[in-house]
């Protein structure tokens, strides 16, 4: 299992390719990668600032990788999540799962970004030529996440 | 001094993201909330999860002078 803040840019191709030359054993991989959007609210957005908190931010996303590891029959499992300013276009979250069958695969990197969107320590502001604003969790999220409270 | 820390539109809002505060005698987080309060309105809303020395705790923690507290406004990565 890998986790990493990346404060820089990072490549989710050469990552994933790096991900997968690793997996020996593994029948399936599954992947998720979440970008920066170039609009929201019908408005542009010219940056996105993620803040977090250094020494609990990555903490938190140890524990959060750990529980998915725990439910689902995982070879491995890779998540990188930036922080800092992130341009349109930019990656801000790669996670990777690995196991002998798909359904576990696909379940984990679902499961972990439903915990990741409501329980890991960022907070979003969005730039926009009008100017910046705070990005709320959404009541989706929360719905998306309570999925998984019910099995 | 116990070493306050905020983030996101809480440092925003209260205009600092560190702060060095004396606790002459220990407190709970709760108490600690209402002292801050005066400083940043927006900490005694309980939304704003804390955590003492990086592990998130509830409203009767306790908080000693050579603690390191931190108030976060709801968490949202991906």
């Amino acid at each position: 299992m890998r986790v990493r803040v990346a404060l820089e840019h990072f490549n989710p191709e050469t990552e994933l390719a790096a991900f997968l030359r690793d997996q020996h054993a593994a029948g399936a991989v599954a992947s998720f990668v979440g970008l920066c959007r170039s609009e929201s609210h019908g408005e542009k957005i010219t940056a996105l600032t993620l803040d977090h908190f250094e020494g609990f931010t990555d903490k938190e996303i140890v524990r959060l990788s750990g529980e998915a590891a725990k439910r689902f029959a995982l070879d491995d499992l890779l998540v990188i999540h930036r922080a800092g300013r992130i341009l349109p276009g930019e990656a801000i979250v790669l996670v990777a799962a690995s196991s002998a069958h798909r359904r576990a695969a696909f379940d984990a990197v679902d499961f972990l970004m439903d915990y990741l969107k409501t329980e890991a320590p960022f907070w979003k502001q969005e730039e926009t030529q009008n100017g910046a604003r705070w990005v709320e969790p959404r009541t989706d999220d929360h719905t998306d996440k309570k999925r998984w409270e019910k099995e | 001094m116990a070493h306050i820390l905020l983030f996101g539109k809480l440092a925003q809002a209260a205009g600092w993201r560190a702060k060095a505060w004396p606790l002459a005698r220990p407190h709970t987080v709760a108490e600690l909330r209402a002292a801050l309060s005066a400083d940043c309105p927006a900490i005694a809303t309980l939304s704003n999860r804390a955590a003492v020395n990086r592990v998130l705790c509830e409203e009767n923690t306790p908080v000693s002078d050579e603690d390191e507290v931190a108030f976060m406004p709801p968490m949202s990565g991906g």
